[in-house]
């Protein structure tokens, strides 16, 4: 059943006008210091808002480089556990009900839990600190890379590493030459999403970092708070880009559903 | 997490905490007795409702229109950028848009159908969550539109429609008999899924939502903070509350999805 090409020419510039739009609007709000009310475009354009993020006193650099760590050390804990627990649940008896237990805290709200997540966190000591922030992060990441994972280990894959082992290899080869080669691009996936999850976080970052771990997004949140317009859109701009990039290198493997 | 959210029911039962006196009810009567929990949560689960069936209606409006410009090339790549939007940017755009002074305002402004902010008003911190809803479509269309023509790849639909229009079907009858039918059923785990997390959305209603009503998360977050710690119990109950919600939701999407595979 086709559709007339015009309707599809017409669509899909619409389309494109309203996917660019939120992305272009942050570009000239992060340029544009005294737009003021009624104009439709902005007096003039300035880099300020730019300079004062990435030479002023936040120490932009730092939290960018903490976001990132962040972010690197919850999807490769929560990737590497997902990996392990979605081979358990694929083998287990249980596997209908362990699903659904995994589902809920990908559903769940973080900000929601994060009061429950705090007490954890200050009886472990982590309150306040970047660990406390990676292992509430890594909670919510690892439901999400189990999830991913678990359509991985199919009966064909766990039948061609039981054949490997019948030929004498060991454990650390099968997984060396069969598991993790055929695995890559579940594990990339995994990865991405799980970088993702941390790297938006707000809420969990701030209950549980107690307002001292400082990372993009509650940068950001400071900004919008103090009404500096520029400086939010930039940094929102700086917040946006890697998740835009990694979104559109996995863009094929993002359209399956949930 | 199983951990945290015993903790959760101990405080709220006056078990655990600072407030920890011995075995009550008397913070789950109280949260119930002035409503704002009850409100809080039928407010998010309308206003997410809201958001999944209008971003669902939108997105199998772009797929029926467009799917082909959504497997590949320029618009296929746009599709994915709300998609890495961070929520806080999306809500933080919202109010840049909808605010009174903010584009649709100085539109109306240049259209001659206002003279000054205050006569448009804004469509954000409105205590019908309008604003909510609106800045919740962003993530939402281009999710669900990616999983609409991923079914309809899945599911055969172009064969389906052609063989339906071999014997005598109408276009319309073809979207409304066969397309729509089958694109909805199978993406309802999903579009369930979606409402939950929808509901439990915290960056887009703190920026964009009223001070009354607000949605779960911001509720449990303000009752949490407050100096008064005689608020926090709420904040566990509002939680343990949503929690339970979700849960149901989860199980529900599980098994619909394991009749669908049967």
């Amino acid at each position: 059943m086709r559709q007339p090409r015009t309707v599809q020419r017409i669509g899909a510039v619409v389309a494109a006008m309203v996917l660019a739009g939120p992305l272009l609007h942050l570009a000239l709000l992060s340029l544009a210091p005294g737009w003021v009310w009624p104009r439709l475009v902005p007096e003039q354009l300035s880099s300020a808002g730019w300079e004062a993020l990435l030479f002023g006193g936040d120490a932009p650099f730092a939290v960018l480089l903490r976001s990132v760590a962040i972010a690197v050390a919850v999807a490769a804990s929560s990737t590497g556990i997902g990996f392990l627990a979605a081979r358990a649940i694929s083998i287990s008896r249980w596997r209908r009900t362990l699903e659904t237990t995994v589902y809920l805290p990908f559903v769940l709200s973080p900000v929601v839990l994060a009061p429950c997540l705090h007490y954890l966190a200050i009886r472990l000591g982590v309150a306040g600190s970047l660990a406390g922030v990676v292992l509430a992060q890594t909670i919510f990441a690892v439901a999400l890379a189990t999830i991913l994972l678990l359509s991985f280990w199919t009966r064909e894959q766990r039948e061609m590493e039981d054949a490997a082992r019948m030929l004498g290899a060991g454990t650390a080869e099968v997984y060396r030459r069969i598991t993790l080669p055929s695995a890559r691009r579940a594990l990339w996936l995994a990865l991405v999403q799980t970088f993702l999850l941390s790297w938006f976080q707000y809420g969990l970052t701030v209950t549980v970092g107690g307002g001292t771990v400082t990372t993009l997004p509650t940068l950001v949140f400071a900004y919008i708070g103090e009404a500096n317009v520029p400086l939010a859109a930039a940094a929102g701009l700086l917040l946006a880009l890697p998740p835009i990039v990694l979104l559109l290198v996995n863009r094929r493997a993002l359209a399956r559903p949930i | 997490m199983l951990l945290a959210l015993l903790y959760a029911a101990a405080y709220s039962l006056g078990l655990a905490g600072l407030l920890s006196t011995g075995f009550t009810t008397r913070y789950w009567s109280r949260a119930f007795e002035s409503g704002e929990v009850a409100t809080s949560l039928l407010f998010s689960l309308a206003v997410a409702a809201t958001a999944t069936v209008l971003g669902g209606t939108l997105a199998l409006a772009v797929v029926l229109l467009a799917r082909a410009k959504l497997s590949r090339g320029v618009v296929a790549d746009l599709l994915h950028i709300p998609l890495a939007l961070p929520l806080s940017i999306v809500g933080f755009l919202a109010v840049q848009v909808l605010g009174a002074s903010g584009t649709v305002g100085r539109l109306l402004y240049a259209l001659g159908a206002i003279t000054a902010p205050e006569q448009f008003g804004g469509a954000v911190n409105d205590s019908y969550g309008i604003g909510i809803v609106l800045a919740q479509l962003v993530p939402t269309v281009p999710l669900l539109a990616l999983l609409f023509a991923q079914l309809y790849r899945s599911e055969r639909l172009e064969e389906l429609g052609s063989l339906a229009a071999t014997l005598g079907a109408s276009r319309t009858t073809t979207l409304r008999r066969i397309t729509v039918p089958l694109l909805v059923r199978r993406a309802l785990p999903t579009l369930l899924l979606t409402l939950v997390a929808t509901a439990g959305a915290y960056e887009i209603p703190l920026l964009v939502g009223a001070q009354s009503p607000q949605m779960i998360s911001v509720l449990t977050m303000r009752k949490y903070g407050m100096f008064d710690i005689s608020q926090k119990p709420e904040a566990f109950i509002c939680a343990i509350l949503y929690t339970a919600l979700c849960a149901g939701a989860v199980m529900l999407a599980q098994r619909r999805r394991g009749d669908e595979a049967a």
